[in-house]
């Protein structure tokens, strides 16, 4: 045997971690058939490396471990903003501003900055909007028919998204941001978006221009700016939206980070990364309650005797169960030792979220919904990440959740869901989200329904 | 020995992670604005939990202040 170099500490490195026998198929069934890929990827253990075509090398971890080191980084050699620049169409979608934000070094003072809009106070005054939202859409619903639940909640994100983050009012102006978010909905599903995203991949991150978009995005802008604009000329002390809390943010950052074109471009990341997100977490509780009776009793009990504690503890087992983002990475900027493993620079680290939320090491009984074991506890940062984690956790995740309680709530009080016993949907990705497959098919009842069946 | 002190979170440095709220359920609390601020006596008898808030916090906003000796 030949002489090996000393070594001080254990370091692993990358080739000496076990491999899928196919990176190729296995990166493809990560997005295409992510329920197949969870259950064979698993069985090589929390750590395994891909290498797909045109990738960097990958680590993909599902130990809580990694995920802490990744979380905890302060060195700055792991990168978010780079794996996104690399992996999402964020640049074409919210901007270069944005992005370069993203992974520049004031991020964390924006991200500061904007944090209020998003916390305690803001989202108790977002609160009767939401309800009035949720009410007003909900008593439109059809009962002892079933329905595609999801493109019900999809309208009402949208609809909360109009009137709590945008706020606008003015009849035309509404209709403009409405014409506006269909024509986005239409050039994100678009062939030109899928192939710009090809191309993406194929050219290691460079995002073609997509002048369609630009011009989406350029009238949604406008919306804002011109909102803005009359709230300057006829100010209302009393506006409790988004827009007017980025605003008196404004006027009180006297380093001038929040500009109105910066205030634009964060009105937009809540339109496309608030929209869907919260949409396809709805329609999963949605699709989980109508196939756990007991639970769903016990929700509406307590939602009727004004108590939440069981519908965070509801929703929280559901973004672990079904999270909608399956996983989050990181670039490797310069050669890094993360735990014992030696990550070169150019390679990334990607957190399997979908796998860490069912591993049996992690939690008892994983692939059950039981909200109960979210009850009088807040659950681990490491085990439980559906916001990712760390200076990049998802900014609007308390909205989300916030938002996610408030509608549903709503509809628990307006509506009743009848239980079904048909086979659990499956997750299916739609671009980089998990939707239930048939779309949380459903039938609602009315009240009367709901002490018929009790 | 456990220490005891003052903890306090720098309110420049904090970032609105909800790391030490969802570790040290107990010794936190969210302000308005999203930031963490240490409860009363979170600082006494400082144990394993504000230990896990401090390493755990990811911009290190999270200080234990020791009095002086007296």
């Amino acid at each position: 045997m030949s002489t090996a170099p000393p070594t001080t500490a254990q370091v692993t490195a990358l080739n000496g971690l076990p491999r899928p026998r196919s990176s190729a198929a296995a990166w493809g069934k990560l997005f295409f058939a992510p329920e197949s890929a969870r259950r064979e990827l698993t069985q090589l253990g929390p750590r395994f490396v891909l290498d797909a075509p045109f990738m960097p090398t990958m680590l993909w971890t599902s130990s809580p471990d990694d995920v802490r080191a990744v979380f905890q980084d302060k060195s700055g050699a792991l990168s978010f903003g780079t794996a996104l620049r690399r992996m999402a169409p964020h640049e074409i979608v919210f901007g270069d501003r944005i992005m370069t934000w993203w992974a520049s070094d004031n991020h964390t003072e924006v991200r500061r900055s904007v944090t209020p809009a998003f916390m305690g106070k803001a989202l108790q005054g977002y609160r009767p909007a939401m309800e009035e939202v949720a009410t007003r859409m909900t008593r439109e619903l059809p009962t002892g028919t079933a329905i595609r639940f999801h493109s019900f909640a999809r309208t009402m994100a949208r609809e909360v998204i109009m009137s709590v983050v945008f706020g606008v009012t003015e009849a035309q102006r509404r209709s403009q941001l409405s014409d506006s978010m269909d024509e986005l909905d239409r050039l994100i599903g678009s062939r030109g978006m899928a192939l710009r995203y090809a191309a993406a991949m194929m050219s290691r991150g460079r995002w073609l221009p997509f002048p369609a978009l630009d011009r989406v995005l350029d009238d949604l802008d406008r919306v804002t700016h011109e909102e803005i604009a009359a709230r300057r000329a006829a100010p209302e002390a009393d506006r409790r939206d988004c827009l007017a809390v980025f605003l008196k943010i404004q006027e009180a950052d006297e380093r001038g980070l929040m500009d109105d074109e910066m205030i634009a471009g964060f009105q937009r990341l809540l339109l496309v990364a608030g929209n869907d997100t919260t949409a396809a977490t709805l329609a999963w509780v949605v699709e989980r309650l109508v196939r756990h009776p007991q639970v769903l009793a016990r929700l509406e009990e307590s939602v009727d005797a004004g108590d939440d504690t069981y519908l965070d503890a509801v929703i929280t087992e559901t973004l672990r169960l079904r999270p909608t983002v399956p996983f989050t990475a990181r670039m490797v900027n310069r050669d890094v030792v993360l735990n014992d493993i030696y990550l070169p620079r150019g390679s990334m680290v990607w957190l399997y979220i979908n796998a860490i939320h069912r591993s049996a090491d992690l939690y008892e009984a994983p692939d059950e919904f039981r909200p109960e074991r979210f009850l009088g506890t807040t659950p681990d940062p490491y085990r439980w990440l559906p916001f990712g984690g760390g200076i990049n956790r998802c900014l609007g995740a308390h909205m989300a959740q916030f938002e996610i309680r408030v509608l549903l709530r709503t509809i628990l009080r307006e509506l009743a869901l009848v239980p079904d016993t048909s086979p659990d949907e499956t997750q299916q990705a739609q671009t980089v989200l998990l939707l239930p497959r048939r779309r949380a098919t459903v039938t609602l009842g009315t009240r009367m329904d709901r002490t018929a069946r009790s | 020995m456990t220490a005891t002190g003052q903890v306090t979170v720098d309110p420049e440095l904090c970032m609105a992670s909800g790391t030490c709220l969802a570790l040290a359920p107990g010794l936190f609390d969210m302000g308005d604005d999203g930031t963490a601020r240490p409860l009363p006596g979170a600082g006494a008898g400082a144990g394993e939990l504000l230990t896990k808030a401090m390493t755990n916090c990811p911009t290190g906003a999270i200080r234990l202040i020791s009095p002086p000796p007296t």
